[in-house]
């Protein structure tokens, strides 16, 4: 369907027609026709969308009280847009297409007879959810707010935050069924403007028909590597300190959650709370998350390595504990830490998936029944159970990372078991080299450790105090080996 | 297809890494023989090798193994053989020789399973005062074995209260195959109950033992060879009491060569402690005397030169070399010069 | 492979090849210097400091003169392209062999380390596969790389050091020339023989940006005092032992002990392995500037063979010992690294110079 090059034209019916074959027999497609005056006209509207006493009041009543006067139709919507309504927000619109998109945008269609365009009215009035603090990304110090999946919304509460005319939003449209809104946010004397671009084609170039969620738009827009260069929020707080850097932020209509490009290694251990805490407190933490990271990835691994090729590592005491448990187990160590591994993932999953009134069940389940019973009757060793057990503890310290981690900790079980530290250490440089060989638009996802730059360790492994970071930002594409290159995704 | 051959070769490749890499019949530790000491003798020209072992799943973590061969190497896979496990020599703790093993001058045959790249370089080494299954099958009064990590404090806490100069491996190796060629160890005995005692000190020659030096003259040593810095000093007294002195020492030997050679010990004391009152100078005396005592007994074993080869070696290393093989031929004379300073009254 | 601009900074170089020179630190026994006493290493370091400054002059003279060519091009400018495919093969061959040789050199440890029945082969083929990653991500990648991996091995060898110290015993070690001058002499040869590293210069310096001839100065300083404070850490820490086993730097780390920590001979390891994969893929990437100016025509897949030829090289080295101990003979490793290093370049650079006179006048 050329919905493209259709235009709306001076006939009412006409209109109505092209519009009624749009949306056929939908039951939420209400087109209310009525006169004024003499000349037909017609409001469309798409219910659930729409606030009707907004459209009772501000568009109807003031169109029914316009006096009568002897114009064409043409001149007559032009008296009504520029003298009767009383909406805020009207667009002039002359394509069925840009129509159809305002009408799922929670907008009325106003035509009349004789006007070869329509006006659109903004009386949105579908239902939102109130603005909450978000359940994934809890800080003890900042706002409690998080976006919600209205993009206007989302827009204004990084608007109030950044009260400078230097913050724009641009809006664009993706997925060729699902017309989704997003809108690119920066602040123009930071972003880079050859980032900007280069975003806005990939975008533009978009070959998905939905996009639902920020997963969808993720995998065109981030590198190649193990470790992408695109991160998530769903905090304003957070946005706006990341595009005061120079990054771009995505806000997607329909998910609280917003992009972050470019995101580089070390922001994964960086979190809002870093800045509102003592910076010594700040780099404890950091520390920890780093620990963590290495912890997380190749404790379970390590131990298969080491309880396999090298026991020489153990003290004697740990050794013979670990001895006498492993005796105990019908498996070897590698197959019952992948067990292990496996199993606790699927109650991970059902712990998600679960209703909440069974959550406790699951719990009790997971870690009396399979936890307790099976090391009681000897499928699983103790040793094996709480290494599992502090490696999925420390990955929650990164969740951004959680799924990387996830999988990478599985490969190394699966290394360590085979070819033991040596595989692992084989695996660690290529893990290394795939991180360091990863740029997103032009920035190294390693910078500023490497290339380093020692301004940007400021901000890195401990947290300079505001005193000196104050007045002096350290922007995304001044980063250590920045460069307008040809980047992960091959285009330049 | 280029995403689908990739996750095909990928799988490939795991394949191959499984099947490939022997996991599935590699040892695990539950496989393991894991020595914690290990003791050879030799009797009837064959190596008797007593070993204390951890062996995962027994009710006793650990367990005293014996095994029989020409060689320690040969003893080693055997008792590999008899007990169906893959031997573990990283953790091992204690090296102990019997005596019958050194006075057949058969210390090169450790050197087999001593400088194996898993065994520490700092793993003990010590002389049994009987034999070395005697050493790994102390027990205490209930007739459990004794943790070796005992053994380890005993040996290795340097030289005080009469405890032994520790030797480990690398020291063995120095002495033992080192230029100056003098080697000793710790002679070990065990009490019944109670577990073990450090009995003295063995000098040897080129691998053959020499002199046996008991718990004081071992400390004289420590001290005359600089050693050891702080030494326990025990006189008897007149009144049939003994009386001791802690002082720590600071000893010089100067070598002077020659026609005859004079080798000059001089020892300086200080915080020296006396715990019964009594005349420094018979203090002094009584260890002048027992210095020079030990020096004639070594000299009648020709075993000056565990004094005097490691200085030439550094300061004159020519003459070292030529007088090498001719220690027995020098003409050695001695003396000990004793100053106490700083007596405190106990 | 790599970015359009493709350059790295000096440091990154020369942290690139601190790692790779630290797989001589790991390699290093009595039998390079055939005497006992480890303390004339000391010696010969600091006398190999002086011949590989002698090694690395035709490249660093190379450089400043023409900064954006490498030697082939050179070669190419002073012999035409007949000459420069000779230069491409030869250097070819010696990448090979010399990478062959290192890695069978860490498979003969494994061989001696890996008693519970894993298989050297895997563990040698993952090497690979870790270098032909490296190749396909580029010199860039590899120098991030090596920053953080030497990085981190600095950090934690200067935290072992202190643990080390108070282990020294000057009673230990014979005196510097007991042995005489000939160990300090062996030593040195056997050192600048593997030197093989330097040949890095030849190739990349010309995607090498900052501070290129003070760079390898202080980097040359720098390793040597590194060297030699581990022939201390070593004589006086173990004595005539050290000399006496396979894997001197192995039975330190096997000292080292430090409340829970002790038996740091994984890290000997570990470190092994991940130097080694750094060293190949650096090598590689000459290789496969070498392999695309023999053969222009070749597939772009072709520039990824270097390491498969390498393991082919391996393993007949592995298997043949004679020619392994050949190879590895100071006489022969140092003929061939002055002929590479020194000889080849010096008569590429000279024969470049006369043609650009010359093309002056």
């Amino acid at each position: 369907m050329e919905q493209k090059a259709q235009t709306f034209t001076a006939s009412l019916s006409e209109n109505l027609e092209m519009l009624k074959k749009l949306f056929g027999n939908t039951m939420d497609y209400l087109p209310r026709t009525f006169q004024i005056g003499e000349t037909p006209a017609a409001l469309i509207t798409i219910d659930g969308l729409v606030n009707k006493q907004t459209i009772a009041q501000s568009i109807l009543q003031p169109i029914l009280s316009v006096p009568i006067l002897q114009l064409g139709g043409q001149q007559k919507l032009c008296y009504i847009r520029d003298h009767a309504l009383a909406t805020v927000e009207q667009k002039e619109i002359t394509q069925l297409q840009q129509g159809t998109d305002l009408l799922m945008a929670g907008f009325a269609l106003l035509l009349l007879e004789g006007a070869s365009f329509a006006l659109a009215f903004g009386v949105q009035g579908f239902p939102l959810r109130s603005v909450d603090e978000p359940a994934n990304e809890t800080m003890q110090l900042g706002s409690r707010e998080g976006f919600v999946e209205s993009v206007q919304v989302n827009v204004a509460m990084i608007r109030r935050r950044l009260r400078t005319p230097d913050l724009r939003f641009e809006s664009m449209t993706v997925g060729k069924q699902s017309r989704t809104q997003i809108a690119l946010c920066y602040l123009t004397d930071r972003a880079d403007p050859a980032m900007l671009e280069k975003l806005k084609q990939r975008l533009e170039n978009l070959p998905l028909d939905n996009v639902l969620a920020v997963g969808y738009l993720a995998p065109f827009i981030h590198g190649k590597g193990v470790f992408n260069g695109v991160g998530m929020t769903e905090r304003p707080d957070t946005v706006c300190g990341k595009i005061e850097e120079g990054r771009i932020a995505i806000l997607i209509n329909g998910t609280p959650n917003v992009l972050l490009v470019p995101y580089l290694f070390i922001e994964n251990f960086q979190s809002f709370d870093d800045y509102a805490i003592r910076p010594s407190f700040a780099v404890l933490a950091r520390v920890l998350k780093f620990l963590s990271f290495f912890i997380s990835m190749l404790a379970p691994g390590i131990f298969v390595s080491v309880c396999t090729f090298h026991p020489e590592l153990l003290p004697m005491n740990l050794l013979t504990k670990v001895a006498q448990a492993i005796t105990q187990t019908p498996l070897s160590m590698m197959a019952e830490m992948l067990l292990v591994q496996i199993l606790y993932e699927i109650l991970r999953e059902a712990g998600l998936r679960v209703p909440r009134n069974l959550s406790q069940i699951i719990s009790i389940v997971g870690a009396l029944v399979i936890g307790e019973t099976a090391i009681n009757a000897g499928f699983i060793g103790g040793p094996t159970l709480l290494v599992v057990a502090v490696s999925a503890v420390c990955s929650y310290t990164i969740p951004s990372l959680y799924e990387v981690v996830a999988i990478l900790r599985i490969l190394f079980i699966l290394l360590g078991g085979t070819l033991g530290l040596w595989g692992i250490c084989a695996a660690v440089v290529i893990l290394m080299v795939d991180v360091c060989g990863e740029s997103l638009y032009g920035i190294p996802l390693t910078a500023p450790l490497s290339p380093f730059s020692l301004r940007g360790m400021r901000d890195f492994l401990w947290r300079t105090g505001w005193k000196k970071m104050a007045g002096k930002p350290y922007l995304v594409k001044n980063m250590p080996g920045a460069q307008h290159e040809e980047d992960s995704h091959g285009d330049k | 297809m280029k995403r689908l051959q990739k996750i095909i070769s990928f799988f490939c490749a795991l394949c191959l890494m499984l099947l490939t890499s022997a996991c599935s019949i590699r040892a695990e530790i539950s496989d393991m023989l894991i020595f914690g000491g290990v003791g050879i003798d030799m009797e009837n020209g064959m190596v008797t090798l007593t070993v204390q072992a951890q062996r995962a799943g027994m009710d006793e973590t650990m367990i005293v193994l014996q095994a029989q061969g020409r060689t320690t190497s040969e003893a080693m896979s055997n008792l590999s053989e008899e007990t169906g496990k893959v031997i573990v020599t990283s953790q091992n703790l204690v090296f102990a020789l019997g005596q019958s093993f050194m006075e057949q001058g058969r210390a090169t045959e450790i050197d087999s399973c001593a400088r194996q790249l898993r065994i520490r370089p700092d793993v003990l080494m010590l002389l049994s005062e009987t034999t070395a299954a005697d050493i790994m099958n102390a027990r205490d009064d209930k007739g459990e074995l004794i943790p070796l990590e005992n053994l380890r404090s005993i040996c290795q806490n340097g030289f005080q209260e009469g405890k032994g100069i520790p030797v480990r491996v690398m020291d063995w190796y120095n002495e033992f195959y080192g230029e100056a060629g003098t080697a000793f160890l710790p002679v070990i005995g065990c009490q019944p109950g109670s577990g073990w005692i450090y009995q003295g000190t063995q000098l040897l020659i080129g691998g053959e033992p020499r002199l046996l030096l008991d718990r004081k003259e071992t400390g004289l040593y420590a001290m005359l060879s600089g050693e050891s810095g702080t030494q326990v000093y025990t006189m008897a007294t007149s009144q049939g009491k003994s009386a001791s002195g802690e002082i720590t020492a600071h000893t010089e030997m100067e070598l002077q060569t020659g026609e005859t050679w004079q080798m000059n010990f001089t020892i300086e004391g200080t915080n020296i402690l006396l715990e019964e009152t009594m005349d420094p100078e018979l203090f002094n005396s009584a260890l002048q005397q027992d210095c020079m005592a030990l020096l004639k007994k070594m000299e009648q074993k020709d075993c000056l030169s565990f004094f005097w080869k490691k200085k030439l070696i550094k300061t004159d290393s020519q003459l070292f070399r030529e007088v090498k093989e001719k220690e027995a031929e020098i003409p050695m004379d001695y003396s000990v010069n004793v100053l106490l300073l700083e007596l405190q009254e106990g | 492979m790599g970015t359009s601009d493709g350059k790295i900074q000096a440091w990154q170089l020369y942290l690139l090849l601190f790692l790779s020179r630290v797989i001589l630190l790991f390699t290093v026994d009595a039998e390079m210097m055939e005497g006992k006493n480890l303390l004339s290493l000391t010696l010969s370091a600091v006398f190999s400091m002086l011949l590989t400054f002698m090694l690395a002059a035709p490249a660093l003279y190379a450089h400043r003169h023409w900064p954006q060519k490498n030697l082939l091009a050179i070669g190419e400018m002073a012999f035409g392209k007949m000459g420069r495919d000779l230069l491409a093969v030869l250097y070819l061959l010696f990448f090979l062999v010399a990478d062959g040789y290192y890695l069978c050199d860490f498979g003969r440890f494994l061989q001696v380390e890996t008693e519970y029945g894993a298989s050297v082969w895997v563990i040698l083929a993952a090497v690979v596969l870790a270098t032909l990653y490296c190749l396909k991500k580029g010199l860039q990648a590899i120098a991030r790389t090596a920053v953080l991996l030497a990085g981190a091995m600095i950090l934690l060898l200067l935290l072992m050091v202190p643990i080390w110290i108070p282990m020294m015993d000057s009673s230990r070690t014979l005196p510097l020339f007991y042995e005489g001058t000939d160990p300090v002499l062996r030593g040195t040869l056997s050192f600048t023989a593997r030197s093989t590293r330097f040949a890095a210069l030849l190739f990349l310096l010309p995607q090498v940006k900052g501070r290129v001839t003070r760079g390898f100065f202080w980097w040359n300083i720098g390793i040597t005092a590194s060297f030699v404070l581990f022939f201390l850490l070593i004589s006086f820490c173990l004595g005539e032992y050290g000399a006496s086993v396979s894997y001197p730097v192995y039975a330190l780390l096997q000292l080292f002990s430090y409340g829970p920590f002790t038996r740091l001979d994984a890290v000997f390891t570990g470190g092994w392995i991940m130097a080694m994969i750094m060293k190949l893929a650096m090598d590689q990437l000459m290789f496969a500037l070498c392999f695309q100016c023999c053969f222009p025509g070749a597939g772009k897949w072709w520039r990824y063979c270097g390491p498969f030829l390498v393991s082919g090289v391996t393993a007949f080295l592995f298997f043949h010992t004679g020619w392994h101990e050949k190879i590895g003979a100071t006489a022969f490793f140092l003929t061939v690294t002055v002929l590479v290093l020194l000889i080849i370049p010096c008569l590429t650079i000279a024969g470049g110079m006369v043609r650009e006179k010359r093309g002056a006048k």
